[in-house]
């Protein structure tokens, strides 16, 4: 059975799963609370929904997890530090690669005074291929995802599948109904979301949180 | 002319409203959640488990329930609300499994969705499918040869449109068959009865009222 960050996997979970997961920050592990994605495209027409979206979520302490790329990804996490929120950086490159370079400030921040993960080792090659890999673990180590705003071969589609075949809560922006892919990933079990207050409401409804860990009142032991 | 009941059992009591009471209405929460997810406690003990060592336990004292579940009886996980692809999580699925690992009968998704209706567990009672809306989103895999029996296996019952749907399709695709439905969790509207997180349910009743297209469960 495996494990990752501390925690047990079910068998649809280890199917994509990286066997070995580097580490860099003081944010504690096994993971605590609730931990949403939040990602999108790299070129945001819509800077400030992305802004709302993460700072409602940090008054809810809730973990902003991104994947420290250029434009949606950048506003989450660095507003996730402004509202004195967490955020963890999920990395397409191995935890010593600064990509894209102007985000290196970032990185090392989120290194030192949060939590930053890769399942590259020191020294493994960058490719493309690394990304979507990247996407899929970022959908494993939250509870739900939320697609701000993407375009029609975006980078966030091969999340949105894993969050679907994880059974995790995914939400996408309603101003991207009309994209093919939205609509398919609707058809099996995605929702739209137009306003943060409905984002929060499915969010707290629906994701288990990591600080509770008490079953009591059963009469089996455990 | 379909069946108009279905008799269920249950384990477990989940009110909407006491989500964060801090006590066993916040537990029973909690564990709906990590039973959709299948999200272990303590790092070890997955949801799906605990359930079926809880059935197990509770049969030990409840003779009538293992005419059942037993070795021979086939476990049909109920299909979610949207249709899935081959290798996602299927809580029902698990929930079955587990409880087929206790030697309690063996799993056989029999069932699929093929059209997405919205949850009822998260829908307000006039937005939940009726039973016919759910029958008819609902198909089977004609793939066992004999089947005698049949328990369907759920995560969840709220009113138990999507159980007396699933007994319908079943009976279609096998006549005569024997029928029973089995929930992990079943939801309590009313605060007033919710009595604790083990709450269990050896005979409980599902009407249909063809009238209003509706389901009545007791308890």
């Amino acid at each position: 059975m495996e494990e990752l960050l501390g925690r047990r996997l079910n068998s649809v979970e280890e199917k994509y799963s990286p066997r070995v997961i580097y580490v860099s920050g003081p944010l504690d592990i096994p993971l605590k609370g609730i931990r949403v994605s939040v990602v999108g495209t790299r070129n945001p027409k819509h800077r400030e929904r992305a802004r709302k979206i993460a700072a409602a979520l940090v008054r809810q302490k809730i973990t902003v997890v991104s994947g420290l790329a250029r434009g949606v990804d950048t506003v989450a996490h660095t507003t996730a530090i402004e509202e004195g929120g967490r955020t963890i950086a999920v990395l397409g490159t191995p935890l010593n690669v600064f990509y894209p370079p102007e985000n290196k400030e970032l990185q090392l921040r989120i290194m030192r005074e949060h939590l930053a993960i890769s399942q590259f080792p020191i020294g493994a090659p960058v490719s493309r291929k690394n990304f979507p890999m990247r996407n899929r673990t970022m959908a494993l180590v939250s509870h739900a995802t939320v697609v701000v705003e993407a375009g029609e071969d975006s980078g966030v589609v091969s999340q949105g599948w894993e969050c679907l075949r994880l059974r995790r809560l995914l939400l996408i922006h309603a101003s991207l109904a009309d994209l093919p892919w939205v609509k398919r990933m609707m058809e099996y079990g995605a929702h739209l979301f137009r306003y943060t207050d409905e984002m929060l409401e499915a969010i707290l409804e629906n994701c288990p949180n990591d600080d509770i860990t008490v079953l009591e009142g059963l009469p089996i032991d455990l | 002319m379909r069946r108009n009941w279905l008799e269920y059992t249950s384990l477990l009591a989940y009110c909407p409203d006491l989500w964060n009471d801090g006590g066993p209405g916040q537990t029973a929460a909690e564990f709906v959640k990590r039973l959709k997810n299948n999200q272990p406690y303590n790092k070890v003990h997955f949801p799906s488990d605990i359930v079926a060592k809880l059935l197990k336990l509770f049969l030990e004292n409840h003779e009538l329930l293992k005419d059942v579940f037993h070795n021979d009886v086939v476990l049909v996980p109920v299909p979610r609300a949207s249709p899935i692809r081959e290798g996602d999580l299927w809580p029902a699925y698990e929930i079955a499994n587990s409880i087929s690992r206790l030697g309690l009968g063996r799993v056989s998704p029999l069932l699929e969705r093929v059209k997405r209706v919205n949850p009822s567990s998260r829908s307000s009672p006039k937005a939940r499918p009726t039973p016919t809306q759910h029958f008819e989103s609902l198909s089977v895999r004609r793939n066992l040869s004999q089947v005698e029996e049949v328990v369907l296996v759920d995560d969840v019952i709220t009113r138990g449109h999507t159980l007396i749907a699933c007994a319908w399709r079943i009976e279609e695709a096998y006549p005569g068959i024997k029928i029973h439905a089995f929930a992990a969790v079943r939801t309590v509207s009313n605060k007033q009865e919710f009595k604790g997180f083990f709450d269990p349910v050896g005979l409980g009743r599902i009407t249909y009222r063809r009238n209003r297209d509706d389901c009545l469960r007791r308890p």
